[in-house]
């Protein structure tokens, strides 16, 4: 879901667009690493398993224009998979983690990209992420193979490092830009409906917010 | 020493004290300690080695074998002064080891940067070396002398406190060896946290160190916040501190009477400035009185009060293949008069500058005039020329107090008095102007950012000087927005501004998060997508912890107010993300 700024028209946002992300894959990716690496420009060495649901948020521009990402991490537990309906609904981009040391965690993708499919909009922009890219020396899957997944499949593919940083950036700004094409392109259509249904784009588009410079970290207080 | 030498054998006489003579160096005895100071070190001079560090008080510091060797190096004099007896002077140096994380929490030493005046704010790896310094005669030495520098480092420019400090503890440790320093470090432990405002008692060696410490609010005259009960105390051991931080401005400047208002715009623009004098003394309290002129303002560039050709910083400093980087130095060796001549503006500090007529009025002298020859004549050695005129009816009274044998303290506070004036006048127009880039109450809407403060405009600026500038206050004459101009340029500028900046948006913050305290959610919520409650709930939480971040408090009234906002844009979600929200984070 991607949705133009509401409030009053002359508000002055610091946003033209919001647009939801969800990260999803086996637990222990890293998912929460690379939201806080996005967000924070920061490591987290140890991080608790994430309960619920998390939210992180930044601002970012993309063709001059500024759009806040609105990123749900969740459990990748099984226990939580009930859960996942209300997490999918809606999302403008579904970042698909696999960990590059453990073989099971590539071997699940399947599952949770007929998941992302099955609940998702036929436009969300899905972008397979292999992390943990700076651990080499134990690295269980090569980059070709997960290349070959991702083009069969039609998925963009970065390989990353949360802990370095290394590639973090550009999975979450390219899946950004490919959402915006779409929106451009008009296969994203802002107007579809009134009524939040699934898989569908929910809000009316109103005039843009003029926008202000987008905050270089997730730390001040990004309204 | 006022009674003072049995001072260690009373404490050791003290079962109480007794108990944490050894081994009392853990982690919760530096705790209270390293607010104050973080060592005492010993530097002797080995016949075979030169500098060395005999000691380290407490010793797990952490000093790497760099910093040791920077305050060796520091701590005696450059150059054979042919001082004998007993100084005291200061440096200021970086220091790489733990002893920058050792010290202090960052949190209590960022509060106390918010509430001291601005001038007297400690700067992130830089320490002070206050030194006692010791060279007499002793014919059981080879050689025939006793040269030893007992060096206290500390965070804090309380060059008086830590002056008084070291008179009780360093003649201490001369007679009495290793114990006198642990005694002292023992009862700085047990002083009061380092606090803004209020009269301090601080007990050392049977005395007691009477002080305050400037507020930013009393930033007022640097030197006027006495205790005022100091007179009434009864006891003899009590030692008054009138100031923390000040010298005696007079003993320094008497030479430059002509040259005060020079030496103000100087500093204000944070020009290359060094000092060439013949004692540590001299220069590190010349330097000290210069950055110190431009009270309550930060002196935003280094400055070292005495620096050494041994330094790190040498090659850089003294090469002619690029300017001169903007700090002021406090100089000894007579070396440097070769290789500063490049600086901008050099002031030489005569041999005794008590034999100087000081009713001459010395004229600036042209850099020109730095020969290779080491004999420089006392003067200020500069091209510059200056924005304002000089103060003649001050220059006259000082003179006159001169003559007159005018107590130094009250010839002091009629140059404290002049600079705080100046410096007064001078930021008024510029605290005027940044007011009026403050964003109006009315544009503060609890749904969009919190707003913040409009960019300094320099022309903007310059414009509202001409109406209302500094000749509103002051009586000094001259080209005011030509040294307005020059400031803007300068990192006083930029720091002061930027601390501005900070605090007012802020403040901005707090005042936008009670705005949405008091916004009705439930009209904005009409019509509104998932995202967007999502959003609103995501910015509420954004929004708190960024102003808990700067150290505000949210009213809990305001919070509570907020919690029930949440709950009302919770109760509107589908109800499958309902119960994923509450089990999340989306808690104030």
């Amino acid at each position: 879901m991607a949705a133009p700024p509401a409030g009053s028209t002359n508000a002055p946002y610091n946003y033209n667009y919001i647009f939801k992300y969800i990260i999803i894959g086996d637990m222990g990716v890293g998912k929460s690493c690379l939201l806080h690496q996005f967000t924070e420009k920061k490591f987290m060495s140890d991080c608790p398993h994430t309960i619920g649901v998390e939210f992180g948020t930044r601002i970012i521009e993309v063709s001059g224009q500024k759009i806040k990402l609105q990123i749900w991490d969740t459990a990748g537990q099984e226990r939580f998979r009930a859960v996942t309906r209300s997490y999918y609904r809606g999302a403008a981009g579904a970042l698909m983690v696999y960990d590059i040391t453990r073989r099971s965690t590539y071997n699940h993708l399947s599952s949770w990209l007929t998941d992302a499919k099955n609940l998702t909009n036929p436009n969300t922009v899905i972008f397979l992420i292999g992390n943990k890219a700076d651990l080499d020396s134990q690295r269980d899957v090569t980059y070709e193979e997960a290349k070959q997944f991702a083009d069969d499949n039609g998925l963009m593919f970065l390989e990353t490092s949360a802990k370095t940083g290394d590639k973090v950036e550009d999975a979450f700004l390219e899946t950004a830009r490919r959402i915006y094409q779409l929106i451009q392109d008009g296969s994203l259509d802002l107007n579809a409906a009134e009524s939040g249904v699934q898989h569908k784009p929910s809000h009316v588009t109103r005039p843009l917010g003029t926008g202000e410079q987008p905050e270089a970290t997730g730390k001040s207080c990004q309204c | 020493m006022n009674g003072s030498e049995h001072a260690v054998a009373e404490l050791a006489a003290d079962p109480k004290s007794l108990d944490c003579v050894d081994g009392s160096t853990n982690s919760a005895f530096l705790q209270r300690l390293s607010e104050w100071i973080q060592c005492f070190c010993v530097v002797t001079f080995d016949l075979e080695m030169g500098q060395s560090m005999e000691m380290v008080c407490p010793e797990q510091v952490g000093l790497t074998e760099q910093d040791k060797s920077t305050i060796c190096y520091l701590a005696f004099p450059d150059s054979n002064a042919g001082i004998l007896g007993d100084s005291q002077f200061h440096f200021r140096c970086h220091l790489e080891g733990d002893i920058r994380t050792n010290s202090r929490s960052q949190s209590s030493i960022d509060s106390y940067n918010c509430q001291c005046a601005p001038s007297l704010q400690t700067d992130q790896g830089i320490f002070f070396g206050y030194v006692y310094f010791r060279q007499i005669k002793d014919r059981n030495v080879r050689r025939g002398y006793f040269q030893k520098s007992v060096v206290l480092i500390a965070r804090l420019p309380f060059l008086n406190v830590y002056r008084e400090i070291l008179r009780l503890v360093a003649p201490e440790f001369f007679d009495n060896g290793r114990k006198a320093l642990d005694f002292a470090c023992k009862e700085i432990d047990r002083w009061a946290a380092v606090r803004v405002g209020n009269p301090l008692s601080l007990p050392l060696f049977g005395h007691n160190l009477c002080c305050t410490i400037p507020s930013l609010l009393d930033g007022a005259l640097p030197g006027a916040s006495y205790p005022s009960n100091l007179s009434a105390l009864p006891s003899s051991t009590n030692i008054p501190i009138t100031s923390i931080h000040d010298f005696d401005f007079i003993k320094s400047f008497q030479g430059f009477l002509a040259h005060l208002h020079v030496f103000w715009e100087l500093m204000l623009c944070n020009e290359s400035l060094a000092v060439i004098a013949p004692t540590p003394t001299a220069c590190s309290e010349f330097v000290q009185c210069l950055v110190w002129i431009v009270w309550p303002l930060k002196f935003a560039t280094d400055y070292r009060p005495f620096f050494t050709i041994h330094d790190g910083d040498f090659k850089d400093y003294t090469t002619k293949s690029q300017a001169p980087p903007r700090i002021i130095l406090g100089v000894t060796n007579p070396f440097f008069v070769k290789t500063l001549q490049h600086w901008p503006h050099i002031v030489k500090i005569g041999d005794n500058t008590d034999t100087v007529d000081v009713k001459e009025s010395p004229k600036v002298k042209q850099p020109g005039k730095l020969n290779s020859s080491v004999d420089l004549k006392q003067g200020l050695y500069s091209e510059y020329k200056s924005f304002l005129e000089k103060d003649k009816v001050l220059i006259k009274r000082l003179l006159k107090g001169i003559q007159s044998k005018r107590p130094v303290e009250a010839q002091s506070s009629l140059i404290k008095k002049y600079y705080y004036e100046l410096t007064r006048s001078f930021m008024i127009p510029l605290e005027r102007y940044v007011s009026t880039l403050m964003p109006l109450l009315r544009d503060i809407s609890p749904f969009k950012s919190p707003p913040t403060l409009r960019d300094f405009d320099f022309d903007e600026f310059l414009d509202t000087i001409a109406v209302a500038g500094p000749s509103l206050t002051s009586g000094t004459k001259g080209d005011w927005a030509g040294l307005y101009m020059s400031f803007l340029k300068s990192e006083n500028f930029h720091h002061w501004f930027a601390m501005k900046k900070r605090e007012i948006n802020n403040k901005l913050k707090l005042v936008h998060l009670q705005a949405l305290a008091e916004a009705d959610m439930e009209m904005w919520m009409a019509g509104k997508s998932e995202l967007e409650l999502i959003d609103l709930i995501l910015k509420t939480r954004n929004c708190v912890q960024a102003v808990r971040m700067v150290g505000e408090t949210v009213p809990t009234e305001a919070i509570a107010k907020l919690k029930r906002s949440i709950g009302k844009i919770v109760d509107k979600l589908p109800s499958d993300l309902k119960d994923l929200v509450r089990n999340g984070s989306l808690i104030l």
